[in-house]
């Protein structure tokens, strides 16, 4: 993808941005180079203070780069910001915005005045929301007076009023509960399939959310941007050989792990217990096998030498890693576990 | 028909790229309704009468209290100093409307991130703002008016001069409007104090604008100061319009036609430069990543 040439929904080359701060400057975002391709859904993963807020609000025109330059669809976010906002929307999580002395109705149809739509194209548009969303029942409820998955209902309501080519998601599930957060995905698929091309930048720290939802995910730290890819192939890179683990009833007595190592495309065999423990000593209880093979293909031979050994197989699965040990391994850390910087998130 | 990559800069997604003045008419209209909703809508009537009709009385009382230590009053002291407070009712409330409004979209509302990131400019939503509320201000300035009455301060034979006041009040308000929008152009930069900036503008244009006593008790180059504010003319001109009368000094000896002549050239003036300023403001923050930060202020 990235050798293609057309206009992509976000292009961001050499993107740094750098905030004065007391204790002198600080970086927040350090030559991000990034490419979103149309009908993408793509999640920026990191901990606290990775940069990712910061290059949400450049691309979606709220804050100047210090360096580089990005465009949305061809349309750069400094010098054509016009034109940018009128096909871009964004939701932030866990802001708890809104005029809570306006009703949900009124606060929906002042942003449609907002976007430039005409008052009844605007009020048709609202009322579809509304509909939409399933919130016809606090339609004329003050914001005030909403929970918080109901203001982040509004929030996206109003984010999908202009029809967005691209839709920024800054940490949108961050503080709902889990049906909340559930109906939010959902909301951003429906969203996605309803239009071929329509595009999501997605930021999270949430990991399940990133590889359940994700097309590509770039993992961020400190502004700079470790590894991006499809979360297989962002799993891949810490985990180049296939592993799989193979259930047995005990290993035949004809039959070391040694053997089994020497066969042809095998890596690696080490002994489980049921837990997962290690169970290579000497009368620990064996249940599984762990195999590394050099590809998939050479399963096939480990499983025929332990059928033909009298081994009897009662599972077989493929293990990979998750996208918290690619995490791990490319940061350093656990996403819990980070820094907090103040870089102007 | 589907999105993708190259179309963006032709085709809109809802019909073609209106123009300006459509756009910033209907943002100006949406946040004017906001504006009522938010200051009309206090959870208690009584609290709003406070506000619009105990605090200005209040204030009134309290300046002919401090008048009147020197000796009496006479009713054209009562009356000068009538009509500079009804009036700085509305230019406070203006003034101060435009950096209020961005400073409650970014601190209290936190909604100053989703109207920025609209195609409307930040600049109709705060002269909407504005605008109503200088329009409640007014109430107020009825209010403060209606006392005079009541002190006896003799109006202007026949009545207001209607004409003069059709002239004056629009162009006084726009002024000070576009005074208040370099002002939050200017306090949206800010990241501490940033609330009480406008008020210590409009404290200080209070007492330069001669709302409530004569220029000549400035010192002179502040009586340059005085003379260089539309606000000034303004409160002079609703003077003429009101009571029939002019001031001591300066003010009173300028013809009605230069007066007018000044305030719509001061009026101009500000209007040529004042958006341009608030813009560049509001791009100044967004610079300094100034524009969404909630400062907790």
């Amino acid at each position: 993808m990235s050798g293609s040439t057309s206009p992509a929904a976000v292009q961001a080359t050499g993107i740094g941005r750098v905030f004065d701060a007391k204790g002198g400057p600080v970086t927040a975002l350090d030559g991000i180079d990034l490419r979103i391709e149309p009908g993408e859904l793509f999640g920026v993963l990191g901990p606290n203070g990775a940069g990712k807020s910061t290059l949400i609000k450049i691309l979606s025109t709220l804050l100047l780069p210090s360096t580089g330059s990005a465009s949305i669809f061809g349309l750069d976010v400094v010098t054509e910001t016009a034109r940018v906002r009128r096909i871009m929307n964004l939701v932030a999580g866990g802001d708890f915005s809104g005029y809570g002395l306006l009703t949900v109705r009124e606060q929906l149809a002042m942003f449609a005045q907002f976007y430039g739509l005409p008052y009844r194209e605007g009020m048709a548009k609202v009322d579809a929301q509304i509909a939409s969303f399933g919130i016809e029942e606090i339609r004329d409820r003050k914001i005030s007076a909403l929970s918080t998955g109901q203001r982040q209902k509004l929030n996206f309501a109003r984010s999908f009023l202009n029809d967005p080519w691209i839709l920024f998601l800054d940490e949108p599930t961050i503080g709902l509960d889990v049906s909340a957060a559930r109906d939010v995905r959902d909301r951003v698929r429906a969203f996605q399939a309803e239009q071929p091309g329509r595009t999501v930048l997605l930021t999270t720290h949430y990991m399940a959310e990133a590889d359940e939802m994700c097309d590509r995910i770039a993992i961020v730290d400190h502004g700079r941007i470790l590894a991006q890819g499809t979360p297989t192939e962002l799993k891949r890179m810490v985990q180049k050989d296939a592993l799989f683990v193979v259930g047995i009833d005990a290993l035949p007595a004809s039959m070391s792990l040694d053997s089994l190592r020497a066969l042809p495309g095998v890596i690696s065999v080490a002994a489980r217990d049921a837990d997962g423990s290690d169970a290579s000593g000497v009368g620990s209880p064996m249940r599984r096998l762990a195999i590394g093979l050099k590809e998939d293909g050479a399963l096939g031979g480990v499983i025929s030498t332990l059928a033909a050994g009298g081994a009897h197989l009662q599972e077989i699965s493929k293990s990979e890693p998750t996208l918290e040990e690619v995490f791990v391994q490319l940061v350093g850390r656990g996403i819990s576990e980070s820094d907090e910087v103040s870089d102007g998130e | 028909m589907p999105i993708s990559a190259g179309s963006a800069p032709e085709v809109r997604p809802f019909g073609p790229l209106r123009g300006g003045a459509a756009d910033a008419a209907r943002s100006l209209v949406a946040s004017a309704r906001l504006a009522w909703a938010i200051e009309g809508n206090w959870a208690q009537p009584v609290y709003l009468a406070a506000f619009l009709i105990v605090r200005p009385l209040a204030f009134l009382g309290l300046f002919l209290a401090v008048l009147s230590i020197g000796g009496s009053l006479d009713v054209a002291t009562i009356g000068f100093v009538v009509v500079g407070q009804a009036v700085f009712q509305i230019v406070s409330a203006a003034l101060e409307g435009p950096t209020h409004a961005l400073l409650d979209d970014r601190e209290r509302y936190r909604t100053i991130r989703y109207i920025f990131a609209t195609p409307s400019s930040l600049l109709p939503v705060s002269i909407g703002r504005s605008l109503v509320k200088a329009s409640i201000a007014g109430f107020s300035a009825l209010i403060v008016i209606g006392a005079g009455v009541l002190l006896g301060v003799p109006m202007r034979a026949g009545g207001p001069d209607l004409v003069l006041l059709v002239l004056v009040l629009p162009l006084g308000l726009l002024s000070v409007v576009g005074l208040g929008i370099v002002l939050g152009g200017i306090c949206v930069q800010l990241r501490n104090d940033a609330w009480s900036y406008p008020e210590a503008v409009s404290s200080t244009v209070f007492l330069l604008c001669g709302a409530i006593f004569p220029l000549e008790v400035l010192p002179g180059p502040v009586q340059g100061i005085s003379a260089a504010l539309p606000i000034t003319w303004w409160i002079e001109g609703l003077r003429r319009a009101l009571l029939g009368t002019t001031s001591p000094g300066i003010l009173g000896a300028m013809p009605t036609n230069e007066l007018l002549l000044i305030l719509a050239a001061g009026t101009a003036v500000i209007w040529l430069i004042s958006p341009r300023l608030f813009v560049a403001g509001i791009n100044r923050a967004r610079e300094k990543g100034q524009l969404d930060r909630n400062t907790a202020s």
